[in-house]
């Protein structure tokens, strides 16, 4: 069995937003080994990007709130490290890679000064050697260097994307946080990134958390996915369980819209009719009840176990008679 | 014909239950804010006395008219805020004074908000030469400060209540011109207004109707704040003998007068100022609260 | 850059040519003529007369605003109606005062004023925050020239250790000076604090501390040079506000600076004087913009961008 290097267990955040709380993330758990990648799908809302910033234990100050459950980086507990010790992990041992590329970097500074201040954080290089390395993580993610000095806005959308993965990879992380990487971009430049971080994954041999909303990106990426709805997972599996497994949750059938098809790389989430219930008022029982074509009784009033099969887990009572989980 | 007729209607009435739903939304959110409630229950009591002033003191009998044996006494059971060298009661002078500093700021606010919206409505809807011109003298009053303009202003037309309001009216006027056109261009090609060019409507309606409506907003905060600030203003030019005369009875005026008697009568200059303050304070309050109010992601 | 800024300053000429425009098209709605003004009423109308010839009272408006122009640009802004001085010379005398009072207290209100902004923003609804916030408002709803007064009967009347009037000695300065720099520093912590507020918010920020970036560099470095550009604006604006509230204060404390000569001169109907003082105060207030301007373009490299163009 090969070293763990990420394990969330059982994570509830919260979120406070006037008089009530709104519950984002429900108590999930993911582990993750060394050089391998999850993938966590799920519509807006569905907790993802909560669960990312939980890690870097970057939830805003003030309203946002973790309730319970640990978060094991390499075996140490996150939650419970002074600021030094996430502060330097941050950027540095994991990284983040931010959905919007058009305003995740400052206006004001080079993208030189911006890349070697995040070496500068974490070491003491010289001037010239953090400039080596700049001119390297530019070259490879396929930013000439003698535009290093430019200033963001002097960039297309896609290279400010590059600068930004440029960003997360300067220090050559263990674990990489990719919150929809190719979401902004066009479509072409969606699949160079998508090699550039494939590539990349290969050579440095990261570990990531990706996350999407594009199954095709899911298939050629991940080696698990995760599903998740209204802060829960509520199906995970290897890749193979997903795709070709017999046994699904409603949602993820939802979502893949027909017989999933691990070679059809194109197809895109379908949506599925109805809304996210109000993470305000969570409803008893199951979250999915109100758009399962499979509600049940027991589904209005309980809320499902996982049915467990070796790694592949589904939160449905659809499967309760077959095994009983945790 | 009547199922567009009817559909029409419903959606009207969405709308409409949309906008009350807004307004019921930032209500309460004002409600929550307990300094802008404090500020709204305070100015109430003002206007109140304001209107009610005649009711509580007799003008021409406590206001104006002279009491020489009483004269620069110090507050006392009888005078709760003393008198002044004319031996006339400050707190009658106070609840009298109100009627005129706060209705200045008002009416002044009001009337400079009008043309404000006017010209920059014209300047942002219609663009081109029309806006160049119209911006282009704003500019030129706008590089003039505020309390200079209307110094100007009041010396060239004569010291008095009215040229007072005219001059403060004409410094306000080019602020909110370039307000409103900068609100209008952000929503001009907005598709509600494109749509509403699309069936026909008459320009001047478009102006008002979608465009002015959709950007009361920010004009509202604005105006607020600057009734505050016209009060201030205005009691500050009547300090400096541009505005309100004796003996009538305005707040600033009646600071400007108990200037000679500091040392002897003090409370001549405290409490008239301390009334200003209040009425300044409490519109700040409820201004402030508008502001949190209607852009509720300042608030996190 | 150059081009711009040359650009810039070309601009301004049309703008001060306005800025005297508007001033003598409102000062030429005055009532009266400078003939009778300086003569007085026991005059002969013969007299009147003869002086308003050569005043060129009698010429057409547009003649009258181009002979003024041209005397400005030679440095004349004619003679006090009063005093029968040149206006400029006088002017000269009393303008440092003025812009020393102005200068002084924008220096001390900025110094105090955008510390505590950027902490109120940085530790928001702490009890500092609070304080901060509420203070600033209170201060912006006082009339200067009431607090003015209660400084008065505090320290010169009742413990005797400032003056009331004048400016003789450095302790003269405390009062207006500290009046006009709370003033400011009031309105630079509500601005300070609203645009930190801002930028904290902005995801650049996040992306900052996600790379580990230390908190206060994330304070310093990445908020405030962003939250800086639109605080030079308002440090601009208040300078303009500055130049307002020197003319009450000077009033108040009795300082022969350029407002209590323009409040005379609006007393005895003095319009040269009038006129001279405001184009002027607007002259230096269209510079300090100006400078605004370039500072921004400095601070914001898109900015810079667009002037390169």
């Amino acid at each position: 069995m090969s070293e763990k290097i990420l394990e969330i267990d059982n994570l509830t955040v919260r979120y406070k937003s006037g008089n009530a709380d709104v519950h984002a993330v429900n108590g999930i758990s993911i582990s993750l080994e060394k050089g391998k990648t999850v993938g966590i799908v799920g519509e807006t809302g569905a907790g993802k990007t909560t669960t990312s910033l939980s890690i870097m234990n970057l939830l805003p100050e003030r309203t946002g709130r973790i309730d319970s459950g640990t978060i094991k980086f390499k075996g140490k507990e996150i939650l419970d490290m002074d600021y030094e010790t996430i502060r330097s992990i941050r950027g540095k041992e994991i990284s983040m890679i931010f959905q919007d590329p058009m305003t995740s970097l400052n206006p004001i500074f080079t993208v030189h000064e911006q890349l070697s201040e995040a070496v500068r954080m974490h070491s003491n290089l010289s001037k010239e050697d953090i400039d080596t390395k700049v001119k390297n993580v530019l070259n490879m993610v396929g930013i000439s260097e003698n535009r290093m000095n430019n200033f963001p806005h002097e960039f297309s959308g896609g290279m400010k994307q590059r600068v930004v993965i440029a960003m997360a990879l300067i220090n050559e992380p263990e674990l990489l946080i990719a919150d929809e990487p190719t979401t902004a971009l066009d479509v072409t430049i969606q699949a160079q990134v998508l090699d550039l971080m494939k590539n990349l994954k290969r050579a440095l041999n990261t570990s990531m958390i990706l996350i999407t909303h594009d199954l095709g990106v899911v298939s050629e990426m991940c080696d698990e996915v995760a599903i998740m709805y209204a802060g829960q997972i509520v199906e995970y599996g290897s890749l193979r369980d997903i795709y070709k497994g017999d046994k699904h949750h409603p949602y993820t059938v939802g979502l893949f819209g027909s017989i999933p098809n691990i070679k059809d790389k194109s197809k895109r989430l379908k949506p599925i009719s109805g809304l996210l219930p109000d993470p305000t008022k969570l409803p008893v029982g199951c979250y999915f009840q109100d758009r399962c074509p499979h509600v049940m009784d027991k589904c209005r009033t309980i809320h499902p176990k996982y049915y467990i099969n070796d790694n592949h887990k589904i939160l449905c009572h659809l499967f309760e008679e077959d095994k009983h989980g945790q | 014909m009547t199922n567009k007729k009817n559909k029409k209607n419903k959606n009207k009435v969405l709308k409409e239950e949309k906008k009350t739903s807004q307004l019921k939304e930032i209500w309460f959110r004002l409600k929550k804010n307990k300094l802008a409630v404090m500020g709204l229950i305070i100015l109430l009591i003002l206007i109140l006395i304001a209107i009610f002033a005649d009711l509580i003191v007799d003008y021409d009998n406590v206001v104006v008219k002279t009491n020489m044996p009483e004269r620069l006494q110090p507050p006392s059971g009888k005078h709760w805020f003393g008198t002044d060298e004319f031996g006339r009661d400050i707190l009658a002078r106070i609840i009298h004074g109100s009627r005129v500093s706060l209705s200045i700021g008002v009416i002044v606010v009001a009337i400079s908000v009008f043309f404000g919206c006017l010209l920059g409505g014209i300047a942002g809807y219609y663009g081109g030469m029309i806006d160049n011109v119209i911006m282009r003298i704003a500019d030129i009053f706008l590089a003039i400060p505020a309390i200079l303009l209307t110094i100007t202003i009041v010396a060239a037309l004569g010291i008095g209540m009215t040229n007072l309001l005219i001059a403060l009216v004409i410094a306000n006027i080019p602020g909110y011109t370039r307000l409103v056109r900068a609100v209008v261009l952000s929503v001009k090609d907005v598709e509600y207004v494109e749509a509403a060019r699309a069936i026909g409507l008459r320009d001047g309606r478009i102006i008002f109707k979608h465009v002015i409506a959709n950007c009361m907003a920010p004009i509202l905060v604005n105006a607020t704040m600057s009734i505050a600030g016209t009060i201030l203003s205005a009691a500050g030019l009547s300090f400096i003998g541009l505005g309100i005369q004796p003996p009538n009875p305005e707040w600033g005026a009646m600071l400007s007068g108990g200037r000679q008697f500091l040392r002897v009568a003090p409370h001549m200059v405290i409490f008239p100022g301390i009334f200003i303050i209040i009425a300044v304070l409490m519109i700040n309050f409820v201004g402030d609260g508008l502001r949190d109010a209607l852009d509720p992601k300042l608030k996190d | 850059m150059y081009k711009y800024v040359i650009k810039r300053i070309l601009l301004m000429i049309p703008i001060l040519l306005g800025i005297t425009l508007i001033v003598f098209f409102i000062m030429s709605l005055t009532p009266g003529d400078p003939g009778r003004m300086i003569l007085g009423q026991g005059a002969t109308q013969e007299a009147v007369d003869k002086l308003n010839d050569e005043f060129g009272f009698y010429d057409p408006l547009p003649l009258k605003f181009g002979n003024y122009i041209i005397d400005i640009l030679k440095g004349d802004f004619g003679v006090s109606y009063r005093t029968q001085r040149p206006v400029f010379d006088d002017l000269m005398v009393r303008l440092p005062t003025t812009l020393k009072l102005v200068i002084l207290s924008l220096l001390i209100g900025t110094i105090i004023g955008i510390p505590i902004g950027i902490l109120s923003a940085v530790k928001q609804y702490s009890a500092l925050d609070v304080f901060s916030t509420f203070f600033a408002l209170l201060i912006a709803s006082i009339p200067t020239f009431w607090l003015g007064f209660m400084l008065i009967i505090l320290f010169s009347l009742n413990l005797e250790i400032l003056p009331s009037t004048g400016l003789e000695s450095w302790k003269g300065y405390i009062m207006p000076v500290g009046i006009m720099a709370i003033g400011q520093a009031a309105s630079l912590i509500r601005l300070t604090r609203s645009s930190m507020l801002e930028v904290i918010r902005q995801d650049y920020i996040r992306t900052a501390r996600a790379k580990g970036v230390y908190e206060k560099i994330i304070v310093f470095k990445h908020s405030l040079r962003n939250a800086l550009i639109p605080i030079v604006t308002v440090v601009g604006m208040s300078f303009a506000r500055g130049l307002g509230g020197t003319l009450i204060i000077e009033k108040v404390f009795a300082i022969q600076g350029v407002g209590t000569f323009m409040f005379d001169a609006i007393g005895t109907k003095d319009i040269p004087v009038v006129m001279a003082g405001v184009i002027f105060l607007a002259a230096i207030f269209s510079l300090c913009n100006l400078i605004v301007d370039l500072l921004y373009g400095y601070l914001d490299p898109r900015i810079k961008a667009q002037y390169s163009k």
